[in-house]
């Protein structure tokens, strides 16, 4: 086996800690190992310790971090949403009635689909900031474990963001609500988030009146929000639902939907529509929209005339105080940092401490704490696939690329089906290994990373010269780099074609003369990008 | 029927496990059954299936619409603003004595006269869900409850009758989950590896060595690489910009993708694709400039297109079905869409088809006759219909054979093929 092990040049940690590492972040970058190996103990405290690091820290802002975002000079990140809805949504739609536009069948088809374009991109602006942020804190921020739960929650919570009226109220249901509770109190969480307008555009609750009730939101909010749809029991008579240990339904029909909706009428956005004079795109309860009567859900009955939100508010309190909500969550977090399939022993024995700390200010981060110092966490047996998104990242970050989001970058991304905000349906990006693993899915995230590694995509480069410094010979570049990519454990059969693609006929323990070194580092890590290892995370 | 056999399916035929879907249809081709009414038209060498799955519940109920006494009084009733109007420049087109079809589907009108096209009227699911993503997992898994099978109804269709399949969309759909090798395509051009093929050659087979060695959790790699070289053989792999010669729009692209694999891969005999974007909670819009309306006039133009492109291109008899998770509910909802329903209507259109009929029973838009009271009810199981589309391919299959729990009993009604 010592064949096998590659030696590492710059980084000591065993495979067991590369890949606690690789699983709860995007990728293993060399600063990565460092910080987490100038904590003390065994790597076993090391990781305990590190766990509690990056989710304690007092602020998940790093002033590096931003400074780079600063670069790019996005012009909405510090807007409110009143200036975000009038220059960008409410300023796209006057595009289309400006008197010049009078003269618009004149307009060549050339000039008209510049200025739909044009519309498009003022309208999206706030999107395509929160866009370009995402990436460069996934690639760049020390904080990767609160990244990670970041875009957790948004595909938990899916919105759809480039869309005209969603794409402002997106950007503050990004940058107020998801990135501040990443981590904090879930009932709290869905509270904000089930009166951001994003959402209430998304899911049509803003247009939710007494009498004419849409139903599109409640029914998300049990089925993927909460409770799940392992918990929906189709539609069956309400009183026909069997009960748990605490009298409470043991999961939701189609009734408790139907009641859910008439909660919510109300619950809309200041659009300037219906009557409504304020257009400031920020949540509103309108009271003469609101169903006032009796409900029952889940069992309970919730009284008429109740004060203003009550009944919805109510309605999220049983939501989140229901034993299967807990499960559903964890069951997610535990999909996305352990398994596919996480053991369920693990899930009941996390579910039902999520329970009990569900009035605490930091129930998700002890939850989230829990699960990554478990033994299923630590077990050889966890292992993920990587979506596109990962796969990237964890690419720029293993080799120390500089990186700025480029339009190509993120078309390539995009083309192996994954997008940041773009998913367009509410269940979210899955986040289990096969419908990412579709050939064409595959293919396209092969030639993105070699058009990242030939240096092909502006903003994204990749100095092999640099980090291969110490390496010379091509064993040493093969170990130099496997190392770093895949940590220190790599297939022999791995390793013995990569050596074969960097000595490329010569001697592979003798120095590569220095013209060559730069293109045998970039077909080595060409191949590593590719394999079946890296994949993984 | 060529049956010629390339070099990785010789490979795989020895790693095993994998060949499935690379071999030919076990039929001898004198079996494969060509209907009467056109054989003479080409000499056609195959049947395919293409299973055409409108995500996000399809609203039947503003395809095709009731036209005569009672059913309509219903019918306009609970939709006052999108029920389909009978007179004026935008009324529904006459299809027989009780129905009529949405103007902005003309050339479904006129394939239905022309009897290329069936519709299935109130089909679902044995086990109502209005939930979209349980609906269509169990429309997909093709079973009763969910846990019964986790494979998709075509994976065990292909299990039974070995043929090729691909799925067009970024994404491997759940019908086909659990089967190996399953190409999928989003777009054709511009698909592919960057590198001279001398470079290529070197890295595909290196790759090759790797998945191989890798075991099954890695097969996917293997079916990709086997993708790329379909590619090159079907001649469809072609450098540099993705500027092609497909239409423009999400729809008519998709069936372009479709219809140029079907032509150019004579090996290929199931095709998924998907259509998304029919959750119409609000502003559905059924007439003129709607929403709905321009995407069932692009829906119904691809269809057409499609249908005379595999007439005329492809040694193929070339069966589509369309489908949906659901229907939506009978009454509109207060922002002039609808809420998500139970029974919908399935649409199967090709040669082999009982065409320019109404097929399945009606249930009727009384209060009483709805499901719940609320939802078109169910009298036709969908995989009764599924089954039928696949007996084009493989004329003995039995339902049982690919929807184990599936009752059989008002099959015999369903008299949909040629």
């Amino acid at each position: 086996m010592l064949q096998g092990l590659a030696f590492m040049l710059q980084a000591n940690i065993s495979q067991q800690a590369y890949s606690w590492l690789s699983r709860a972040t995007y990728g293993v970058s060399h600063r990565l190992i460092e910080s987490f190996n100038a904590l003390s103990g065994s790597e076993r405290e090391r990781w305990e310790s590190f766990v509690r690091l990056q989710l304690g820290a007092a602020s998940f802002v790093d002033p590096e971090t931003e400074a780079r975002i600063q670069k790019l000079s996005l012009v909405t990140m510090g807007l409110g949403l009143p200036e975000l809805w009038s220059q960008h949504f409410l300023a796209s739609r006057k595009m289309t009635k400006t008197p010049e536009n009078a003269v618009a069948q004149a307009m060549t088809a050339k000039q008209e689909k510049k200025s739909r374009r044009e519309r498009r991109e003022l309208a999206l602006e706030p999107v395509f900031d929160c866009e370009s942020a995402a990436w460069i804190r996934v690639i760049h921020s020390p904080f990767q474990i609160y990244e990670r739960m970041v875009e957790f929650w948004h595909d938990h919570f899916n919105v759809f963001a480039y869309e005209g009226r969603v794409a402002p109220a997106f950007a503050i249901l990004n940058r107020d609500v998801i990135r501040v509770h990443a981590l904090g109190n879930f009932r709290q969480l869905l509270g904000l988030v089930c009166r951001s307008p994003a959402m209430l555009f998304y899911l049509d609750n803003a247009f939710n009146q007494a009498g004419n009730p849409n139903e599109n939101f409640a029914r998300e909010l049990f089925e993927l929000h909460t409770l799940g749809a392992e918990n929906y029991l189709g539609t069956i008579e309400r009183d026909k639902v069997r009960r748990d240990a605490q009298n409470r339904p043991e999961g939701y029909v189609d009734g408790d939907v139907y009641e859910a909706a008439r909660a919510f009428t109300g619950w809309r956005v200041e659009d300037g529509t219906y009557g409504l004079s304020a257009n400031s795109g920020q949540f509103l309860y309108s009271d003469q929209w609101h169903d006032r009567f009796q409900k029952v859900i889940l069992g309970e009955k919730l009284p008429e005339h109740l004060p203003h939100m009550k009944d919805g508010e109510n309605v999220l309190d049983l939501l989140c105080s229901h034993s299967g909500t807990a499960r559903h969550i964890v069951r997610k977090l535990c999909r996305r940092f352990v398994s596919d399939e996480p053991p369920e022993s693990l899930v009941s024995k996390i579910a039902a401490l999520f329970l009990s700390r569900k009035d605490s200010p930091t129930q998700i981060r002890d939850t989230l704490q829990d699960i990554l110092v478990s033994s299923e966490y630590l077990s050889e047996k966890a292992e993920k696939f990587k979506r596109p998104v990962d796969y990237v990242a964890s690419l720029i970050r293993a080799l120390d690329g500089s990186f700025e989001p480029s339009e190509r970058f993120v078309a390539g991304v995009n083309r192996c089906g994954h997008r940041f905000f773009g998913w367009r349906t509410p269940d979210g990006p899955p986040d289990v290994a096969q419908p990412w693993q579709s050939p064409q899915s595959v293919i396209e995230r092969w030639r993105l990373s070699q058009q990242i590694i030939a240096g092909q995509l502006s903003g994204c480069e990749i100095d092999f010269l640099a980090t291969a410094r110490q390496a010379s010979t091509p064993l040493q570049l093969v170990d130099h780099f496997a190392g770093r990519m895949l940590g220190p454990r790599v297939s022999p059969s791995l390793r013995e074609q990569l050596i074969v693609r960097a000595a490329g006929g010569r001697r592979q323990d003798s120095a590569l003369p220095e013209s060559l070194l730069r293109e045998r580092s970039q077909q080595v890590v060409e191949l590593i990008s590719m394999s079946p290892e890296f994949q993984q995370r | 029927m060529t049956l010629r056999i390339k070099r990785r399916e010789f490979l795989f035929g020895i790693a095993g496990g994998m060949s499935s879907v690379y071999v030919m249809n076990s039929l001898p081709f004198s079996q494969l059954a060509v209907p009467q009414a056109r054989a003479d038209l080409l000499d056609k060498s195959r049947h395919a299936l293409v299973v055409v799955f409108l995500r996000g519940g399809f609203d039947g109920l503003s395809l095709i619409c009731p036209t005569e006494g009672q059913d309509r009084r219903d019918y306009e009733s609970a939709r006052p603003h999108l029920g389909l109007p009978l007179t004026g420049p935008m009324a529904a087109l006459r299809l027989d004595d009780r129905f009529a079809i949405n103007s902005a589907a003309q050339p479904l009108q006129t394939l239905f006269n022309d009897k290329r096209l069936a519709f299935i009227q109130a089909c679902g699911l044995p086990v109502p869900s209005r939930s979209h993503f349980a609906a269509q997992t169990l429309m997909e898994l093709g079973v009763s409850r969910t846990g019964e099978d986790k494979r998709g109804w075509l994976t065990r269709f292909i299990e039974q009758v070995p043929c090729k399949a691909a799925a067009v969309g970024a994404l491997r759909p759940t019908s086909l989950q659990g089967a190996a090798g399953i190409m999928a395509f989003a777009r054709l051009k511009g698909l592919g590896l960057e590198g001279s093929s001398a470079q290529q050659v070197h890295l595909r087979s290196a790759l090759r060595r790797l998945y191989g060695e890798a075991g099954q959790t890695a097969s996917f790699g293997q079916t990709a690489l086997n993708m790329l070289d379909d590619l090159e053989d079907i001649g469809l792999r072609t450098r540099g910009k993705d500027k092609s010669d497909l239409p423009s729009g999400e729809i008519a692209q998709k069936f372009a993708i479709t219809a140029q694999l079907l032509q150019r891969d004579e090996q290929l005999q199931l095709v998924t694709l998907d259509i998304g974007g029919w959750d119409t909670h609000r502003q559905q819009g059924n007439i003129g400039d709607g929403y709905f309306a321009k995407q069932l006039g692009l829906l119904s133009r691809a269809l057409a297109d499609f249908y005379q492109q595999m007439l005329t291109t492809t040694n193929a008899w070339v069966t589509t079905v369309v489908m949906s998770e659901f229907g939506r509910r009978l009454k509109e909802n207060g922002n002039r869409g609808t809420d998500h329903g139970h029974g919908n209507l399935m649409m199967v259109l090709g040669p082999r088809i009982r065409g320019g009929v109404l097929h399945g029973r009606w249930p009727g838009l009384a209060n009483e006759n709805l499901f719940e009271r609320s939802d078109l009810a169910v009298t036709t199981d969908s995989r009764l219909v599924l089954h039928r589309c696949l007996q084009t391919i493989a004329p003995q299959l039995t339902l049982n054979a690919v929807f184990p729990r599936a009752e059989a009993s008002s099959a015999s009604e369903l008299n949909l093929l040629l």
